[in-house]
């Protein structure tokens, strides 16, 4: 394999054009309704309470737009006609898996935040209206800001294995084996503790499992399955078939 | 009238013992072999089911075998490296395009292939009389016409191999004619053309040849030159009784397949040449 059958940036740049082509409606779909349904539930909010929690709206739509879009990528996939017209058009694995992530990731971050801002502008007009204040919520300077990008990286990477692997409703399928894999997984947590906690009774030392109270979410090792699921979704990519 | 001209010919696509099935029960390609030469048109028949898409499946990289070996201009299909999806086009039966313009599939797909010829993708599209239709949106063509765009771009593409599943299927009667005439055009001796098709008399005068599978390989590859030399297609009214290798009834008489003993060339009646390729081998 030559160096320019893995990565060629011209090659890269038209293939970007194509899925920016193909992904803008979507993700305009997605933002809009994104954008649509946090208004009317400020509204609501407004009339309840003079008090907004705009930080709640960011990251509730963040995580819930970015992972739809993530669940909607590779959208060629979808029927076997299209499927065939993708894994034939002239670029490599490699550079079609980049160009999704690059959009449904950092693409999808940098439009969310020009949609937040539009719904900030829209929900402070509005409760201008009935005299109320809005605060006005500095993305870039919140301490999750950069701490909620990469944990939403990892669920659209899994969602990404997912929209490869399943042809029909990838989003559904997914969201239905995370669910489940959780559910077991808490089992076996619930399980374990309960042994724990049993053989502590008969022992004078603390078991290990219970002194690390280090919440899994901030590990370095959570945000090391990032890169893992995308190579994960680099295979699946390399072994799809019509 | 073929396309060939007179070139020196290699192998450009070797299958060598190719095997494949969708079930663990039933195998659909047993040991197939296959060997294309540049620079011809070959036309691959086969009855409904025989794998003739399947085969062009895999030899585009879109579906692995289970065995066997395949090299496409020395590559492996299955790796789907760009330098190998930028020397072919596969136009399937079922296609769907984007929802963009014409002239916007020019713009984003013709790019990714280095001799796309756009003087001639432009003509072609002339002769199926859709140049005036260049701004308007694909998903707004009918089904005809977007194949027709389809054709125009794989023809004008450059690349090396065509792979055409049903190329006639859904365009109509002026166009079909159209299409043999571009085909003739577009052929080069660097390209090699695969037609899979049910419609013989669309692309008889076009191909160079003639390629049936069944039973899971390869049963006949011949030239059509070769075929023409070799045997004999005739109506007669009534049957001989001597001398026939296949016979089919038809209005008013018989059609047979016979030894060319005199030599000289003659027209083949594909459709019987295939029944009695068939015939001979069930």
């Amino acid at each position: 394999m030559k160096t320019n059958d893995f990565f060629c940036i011209k090659r890269f740049k038209l293939l970007m054009k194509r899925e920016f082509h193909s992904m803008k409606k979507g993700l305009l779909i997605t933002l809009g309704a994104t954008v649509g349904v946090m208004f009317l539930i400020s509204i609501f909010i407004s009339g309840i309470t003079p008090h907004i929690n705009l930080s709640g709206f960011y990251y509730a739509g963040l995580y819930i737009s970015g992972i739809i879009v993530a669940g909607t990528a590779f959208s060629d996939f979808r029927k076997k006609e299209t499927s065939m017209m993708y894994l034939t058009l002239p670029a490599s694995t490699f550079e079609k898996l980049k160009s999704q992530l690059l959009l449904v990731s950092v693409g999808f971050i940098i439009f969310y935040i020009v949609a937040f801002y539009l719904f900030w502008v829209l929900i402070a007009l509005w409760r201008l209206i009935l005299n109320l204040e809005t605060p006005f919520f500095n993305i870039f300077m919140d301490q999750n800001f950069l701490q909620s990008i990469l944990k939403l990286w990892f669920w659209q990477s899994l969602f990404i294995i997912g929209s490869i692997t399943f042809t029909k409703s990838p989003l559904i399928k997914t969201m239905t084996l995370i669910f489940t894999v959780l559910v077991i997984l808490g089992l076996f947590v619930l399980f374990l503790m309960t042994k724990i906690t049993f053989d502590q009774m008969h022992s004078t030392s603390l078991p290990i499992a219970m002194s690390y109270n280090k919440n899994i979410f901030d590990s370095w090792l959570f945000y090391l399955l990032i890169p893992i699921s995308w190579i994960i979704a680099y295979f699946k990519l390399k072994e799809k078939e019509v | 009238m073929q396309c060939t001209t007179n070139l020196t010919h290699y192998i450009m696509i070797t299958l060598k013992n190719i095997n494949f099935s969708y079930s663990k029960t039933k195998k659909l390609f047993k040991d197939l072999s296959w060997e294309i030469e540049n620079g011809f048109v070959y036309g691959l028949l086969g009855k409904n089911g025989a794998g003739k898409t399947t085969l062009m499946k895999i030899l585009s990289g879109l579906l692995y075998p289970d065995g066997g070996f395949i090299s496409v201009d020395g590559f492996e299909p299955a790796k789907r490296y760009p330098s190998f999806l930028s020397k072919f086009i596969m136009i399937p039966e079922e296609f769907s395009l984007p929802s963009i313009t014409i002239n916007n599939y020019e713009k984003i797909y013709a790019p990714f292939y280095a001799n796309f010829n756009h003087s001639a993708f432009n003509k072609y599209l002339e002769e199926f009389e859709l140049a005036d239709l260049k701004h308007y949106n694909l998903n707004n063509l009918s089904y005809g016409q977007k194949k027709k765009v389809l054709i125009s771009f794989a023809f004008a593409s450059g690349t090396e191999i065509l792979i055409l599943d049903e190329p006639t299927n859904g365009l109509d009667i002026p166009s079909k004619s159209i299409f043999r005439k571009l085909c003739i055009e577009a052929m080069n001796t660097n390209r090699t053309f695969i037609i899979s098709t049910h419609q013989v008399k669309d692309v008889e005068r076009i191909i160079d040849r003639i390629t049936i599978i069944d039973n899971g390989n390869i049963i006949s590859d011949e030239k059509t030159e070769d075929i023409s030399l070799k045997y004999s297609f005739r109506f007669v009214e009534k049957l001989p009784e001597t001398g026939v290798l296949y016979s089919e009834k038809s209005l008013g008489g018989h059609k047979i397949m016979t030894i060319n003993v005199d030599k000289n060339p003659s027209a083949i009646d594909i459709e019987l040449y295939f029944n009695a390729i068939i015939k001979q081998n069930s």
